[in-house]
């Protein structure tokens, strides 16, 4: 079952996560956000519970980095892993994916974020809504799908 | 000139008189194609007396001396009833010289049988001498060669004459017809590599049909058995004869092809002849099972040197078309041995039947006994079974686990829907999943399969297991080992990684890794698994005493590429290192990608540089990807190159440039496409390049592209001579140390893209900037002075990034070794906290593996202090270098401490007992002092030069004194 008003984001680059952040609470300011930065904690935010909607970056640290616990992967399709863990569990959270890069590696092949967001279910058995990229300059490629995906779930 | 059409008369009397031109062969060809069958003898011995036959290049049918038929005139291929016609006229010309050898063949195969190599060696030189070279002969010479005791006579003999065909020299025929028999070379990867050769190369016909011969030698279809034909008798008469008649007289009488025998027996004699060999039995030497392989799947090794005998021609014929790639097996149309197969296999309809213990292995046998099978035996019948529609494909866990213990390379063999049909049927049980996943991911490759996997292995260790992983493998081993060690080769550092349930803190997947080499080590009576699983957990504690890294300059994790290194090619290293070859200055690897002899060990060895080298630079978690990802992911590139160009342009527009639009606009526009380049030469330049998704990715992974190639073959020639001197641990690092020499061109070349982006995009021309007074011009000027000061600064220091980091191999501090063995100590004895008094240098950072043998020692000594001297032990530490009595320097580990009168008498009396005892078994025994595992490090590595201890002025100090290499 859905959780009525939780959103994860999954994000380690903080200014990002800033802008995201600043989005959803200016469109949906009732929904509870939590905020991963690494592919381990959100796979079990997620294990513990179902999503309104799932924000996912692309590439991730496989685990949170703590002092002394040595160096992280930093896995370029971290975020792929999350998708196939929640096709593998048919789950239908809804997912948007916000990466920095202008493709995304899928089963060894780099795929444009265009190409996904047109078809989404050629690349995934998961419920992908969009697949933007980021752009800190060109915030309009990003923020508006992004914001009527939001104002949809209002 | 009989017989013949007007057409062939015509093409035949042009050829007369003409020269060995293009002309003439374009003429031959058009000949032979368009003859009909009954006019090829004519034509055949026609050709064959005639000058310009003889003129141009062609084999000899007995050739005197060893060749790379490449290297001659190929003709077109015929229509196979042509192509035995000519044959057929041939063997009628030399009957008598064909049927002494097959006679002499014959014998060489009783001598062989009766054990008498030497004289089957003799037999052969004979045979060679009068009846030229042929591959037969080199198969039964490779046979011997590859069964003889090593370096004995007969082998030396053998290797002489393979030599003469080109062994050493790389000639593909002589070295494959070795390496196809060599159970030194796994024989999927030496089949993929020799068979599927330079296919659709037209100038290495030849090779090319050779080379799929000798993996798959039972013909098929008409155009590749004519084609085989063509390329045999371009070795010789005799290789043609034999492939004729195995694929006749040895199978069905050619009724697959729809022959007739009078087409094909050139003569009742021989044939007869033929008969006689080919009903010779399987020798004994050749069902005599050695090494960890079956017998039968040894028979299959081998088969080809006793091709003539038709009970193994007929076992080709059957097993050939079970034993391929899924892809190569669906294609195949082959009903002659798909009956054969129905017929072996009659009366088994389930997959439940295979799964029974195994007693003897069956090789040879006219019927399938799943009881006397072994594991290649079982196999075949596992591919012939799945594919059968009426066949049961229910099994339960125990079963499978049955199954999958006493096959072999089954991931590779069978395909995605295969597993599914298993997994469909099968028990609903989540080590049967597991079981089959893994199966699926080892086929694919594909990151969704192993994803699925991992959750499913995740699943089945936490609610089975608890959590446990050496658990769950210790059950799993006592069940079915070979599946236990199939899953154990799974578990490297990466997929640990992502198990976020079973290793739920980051900081454990090293030790998760180091339990299970641990545990390995035990299982498998591995001693050198459990060394690594030491050095891994040494590394583990120096990383946590390091804390995290700087990662501003181009780096790898050098830590997990050491690791998956040594799981995934240590073996291999370790091999090559083993084999014999040619000296180091005798490299003439151009591009081992296409090199002939794919299991050479130099070719081996590049190979291994080659893939290291890709991981290194692609791997997305460890390697020089990870790195870039993370810098411009991040936006640091972005960051640094923009943000003061945008402050210094948004400033001057605000102040110099205010009362002047035309000035705004240009720089607007100049500053819009500043950070389109930026971004571009992040997400295009900066990149693995890759010819689909990232044609402009400026690192390369080919370790031949252009400058490259120098450093390659001086690696290649550094790690062999490590290799030779027995430094396998120095060799891993070696080729750490290669993977930074090969991406310093690469590193040259994105210094070098920076100072020519900056040139093209990074700087405002004044020139440009529209001013409409010299005030203007001016201000312009200025403006542009200081943007291009700043961008060349931010150049040079983005720049900068991409310079080789100091530490390129595995290094510690000596300081930071000695923390981290305090601190290990600590945990064992809570209360030791030393007062540690330096002396001599301050620092010294050991490189490879020489800190793990430091840290060992030091462990002991520590230990021992922990264990016999006060809690706030006065330790002094000294670290120098210093000079033997041979004037060699050396580094001298000093530990010191004091200690009570009657411990220092215990402690000097155990290291008198340590020095006076057996210590072969120290690493398992000594679970006192340690001063055996000591005197252990000190006799078995080659580090640890000297040991010297002293009792004296009431203070236990040892001296440690280990050899330097640079």
């Amino acid at each position: 079952m859905i959780e009525a008003n939780r959103i994860l984001l999954v994000e380690d680059d903080e200014f990002k996560a800033m802008d995201i952040s600043s989005l959803l609470a200016s469109i949906l300011p009732t929904f509870e956000v939590s905020t991963v930065g690494d592919v381990g904690s959100a796979v079990i935010a997620v294990q513990k519970q179902c999503f309104k909607l799932i924000l996912l970056d692309i590439a991730l640290p496989s685990r949170k980095l703590t002092r002394g616990g040595g160096s992280t992967s930093s896995l370029l399709s971290g975020g792929v892993e999350l998708i196939y863990r929640i096709e593998e569990a048919k789950r239908n959270d809804p997912i948007v994916i916000v990466t920095q890069y202008p493709d995304v590696p899928i089963e060894g092949e780099y795929i444009s974020v265009d190409k996904i967001s047109s078809n989404p279910t050629q690349f995934f058995d998961a419920n992908i809504l969009g697949c933007f990229r980021y752009h800190r300059e060109n915030k309009a490629i990003w923020l508006n799908p992004l914001t009527k995906i939001l104002k949809d779930m209002k | 000139m009989k017989h013949l059409t007007m057409k062939t008369k015509n093409l035949l009397r042009g050829l007369q008189g003409r020269g060995p031109d293009a002309a003439s062969l374009r003429t031959l060809d058009s000949l032979r194609k368009g003859m009909g069958v009954d006019e090829a003898e004519v034509v055949s011995n026609w050709l064959h007396g005639s000058q310009v036959y003889s003129g141009l290049n062609l084999p000899p049918e007995f050739p005197t001396s060893p060749a790379n038929r490449d290297n001659f005139v190929s003709l077109e291929s015929m229509t196979l009833p042509l192509e035995i016609a000519v044959l057929k006229a041939r063997q009628i010309a030399h009957e008598q010289k064909l049927i002494d050898f097959i006679e002499g063949y014959g014998r060489v195969n009783d001598l062989i049988n009766a054990l008498d190599l030497s004289l089957a060696v003799d037999q052969i030189e004979d045979l060679t001498s009068e009846f030229g070279y042929s591959i037969r002969l080199l198969l039964k010479v490779s046979y011997i060669y590859t069964h003889a005791a090593t370096r004995d006579d007969v082998q030396e003999r053998c290797k002489r004459y393979l030599d003469s065909c080109g062994m050493s020299t790389r000639n593909f025929v002589a070295r494959g017809v070795v390496d196809v028999l060599s159970t030194k070379y796994p024989f999927l990867s030496i089949r993929r590599n020799i068979a599927s050769r330079g296919q659709g190369n037209n100038k290495t016909r030849f090779s090319n049909d050779i080379g799929e011969w000798l993996f798959f030698p039972v013909q098929r279809t008409a155009d590749g058995f004519a084609a085989q034909l063509r390329s045999q008798r371009q070795a010789s008469l005799i290789d043609a004869t034999f492939t004729l008649f195995e694929n006749t007289l040895n199978l069905d009488n050619g009724h697959r092809f729809n022959l007739q025998e009078t087409e094909f027996v050139a003569s009742p004699l021989l044939k007869n002849t033929w008969l006689k060999i080919a009903g010779q039995s399987v020798p004994d030497l050749l069902q005599r099972s050695e090494g960890k392989d079956d017998r039968t799947f040894q028979i299959y090794r081998d088969s080809i040197s006793w091709l003539e005998i038709s009970k193994i021609s007929k076992f080709r014929a059957r097993v050939d078309v079970l034993y391929r790639d899924p892809q190569g097996r669906a294609k195949l149309r082959d009903t002659y041995g798909r009956e054969l197969n129905r017929e072996f296999y009659n009366g088994v309809s389930s997959l439940e039947e295979l799964c029974v213990g195994s007693n003897e292995s069956a090789a040879l046998e006219e019927k399938f006994l799943p009881h006397l099978e072994g594991n290649f035996g079982r196999t075949l019948a596992l591919i012939h079974l799945i594919s059968s529609p009426t066949c049961s494909k229910d099994l339960s866990t125990s079963q499978l686990l049955t199954l999958m213990n006493t096959t072999q390379n089954v991931e590779t063999l069978l395909d995605a829907a295969d597993f599914d049909l298993i997994l469909e049927a099968g028990e609903d049980d989540p080590l049967f999943k597991v079981i089959i996943l893994t199966l699926k991911s080892q086929h694919s490759g594909s990151p969704r399969a192993a994803s699925r996997l991992r959750t499913s292995f995740e699943a089945l260790v936490l609610t089975k297991y608890e959590g446990d992983l050496i658990g769950f493998f210790a059950s799993l081993h006592l069940a079915a080992p070979q599946v236990a060690e199939y899953l154990f080769e799974l578990c490297d550092e990466q997929f640990l990684d992502l198990l976020y349930g079973v290793v739920p803190e980051g900081q454990s997947v090293l030790l998760a890794r180091a339990n299970l080499l641990t545990w390995y080590a035990e299982a498998y009576d591995e001693g050198s698994f459990a060394e690594r699983a030491r050095m891994m957990q040494i590394d583990e504690r120096i990383q946590r005493v390091r804390g995290t890294f700087d990662d501003i300059r181009i780096y790898i994790d050098k830590l997990r590429f050491t690791h998956w290194l040594q799981d995934n090619y240590l073996d291999e290293l370790a091999a090559i290192s083993r084999d014999e070859r040619p000296s180091a200055d005798s490299f003439d690897l151009n591009d081992f990608g296409n090199s002939e002899h794919a299991f050479s060990p130099e070719v081996r060895l590049a190979k291994l540089l080659q893939a290291t080298f890709t991981k290194f630079c692609e791997n997305p978690s460890f390697g020089i990807a990870s790195y870039i990802g993370r810098r411009i992911r991040h936006g640091t590139l972005e960051g640094i190159l923009n943000s003061r160009i945008e402050e210094i342009t948004t400033s001057a527009k605000e102040t110099e440039f205010v009362g002047n639009p035309q000035a705004c606009l240009f720089l607007d526009d100049w500053l819009g496409r500043y950070k389109v380049q930026v971004e571009k030469l992040g997400t295009e330049y900066l990149q693995i390049y890759s010819p689909k998704n990232k044609p402009k990715g400026l690192i390369d992974t080919n370790i031949w592209a252009g400058p490259k190639l120098l450093t390659t073959r001086g690696s290649l020639k550094g790690l062999f001579e490590q290799l030779d001197e027995s430094k396998l641990a120095e060799a891993t690092n070696g080729v750490l140390q290669a993977c930074w020499q090969l991406l310093q061109s690469e590193l040259t070349v994105i210094r070098k893209h920076f100072v020519s982006s900056r040139i093209s995009w990074g700087v405002i021309n004044a020139s440009d900037f529209p001013a409409n007074s010299n005030e203007e011009k001016k201000i312009a000027s200025a403006f542009c002075a200081r943007i291009n000061n700043v961008s060349d600064e931010l150049f040079k220091s983005v720049a900068s990034w991409f310079h080789q980091p100091q530490d390129m191999v595995p290094s510690a501090p000596l300081s930071l070794v000695f923390d981290a063995v305090v601190k290990e100590v600590q945990e064992r004895f809570t209360t030791f906290n030393p007062a540690v008094k330096l002396e001599g240098l301050s620092e010294i950072t050991l490189t490879g593996g020489t800190y793990h043998i430091v840290y060992d020692a030091l462990f002991i000594l520590l230990g021992n202090a922990a264990k016999h001297g006060p809690n706030d032990a006065e330790i002094t530490r000294k670290f120098d270098f210093v000079l033997n009595a041979s004037g060699e320097r050396e580094l001298l580990v000093s530990i010191s401490s004091l200690c009570l009168p009657s411990d220092l008498e215990i402690i000097r009396s155990k290291m008198e007992v340590a020095l006076a005892s057996d210590i072969s078994d120290a690493n398992e025994q000594d679970k006192n002092s340690g001063f055996k595992k000591l005197v252990h490090l000190k006799e078995f590595s080659r580090e640890l030069k000297r040991m010297e201890y002293s009792t004296d002025n009431g203070e236990f100090s040892v001296d440690l004194f280990f050899e330097l290499l640079a």
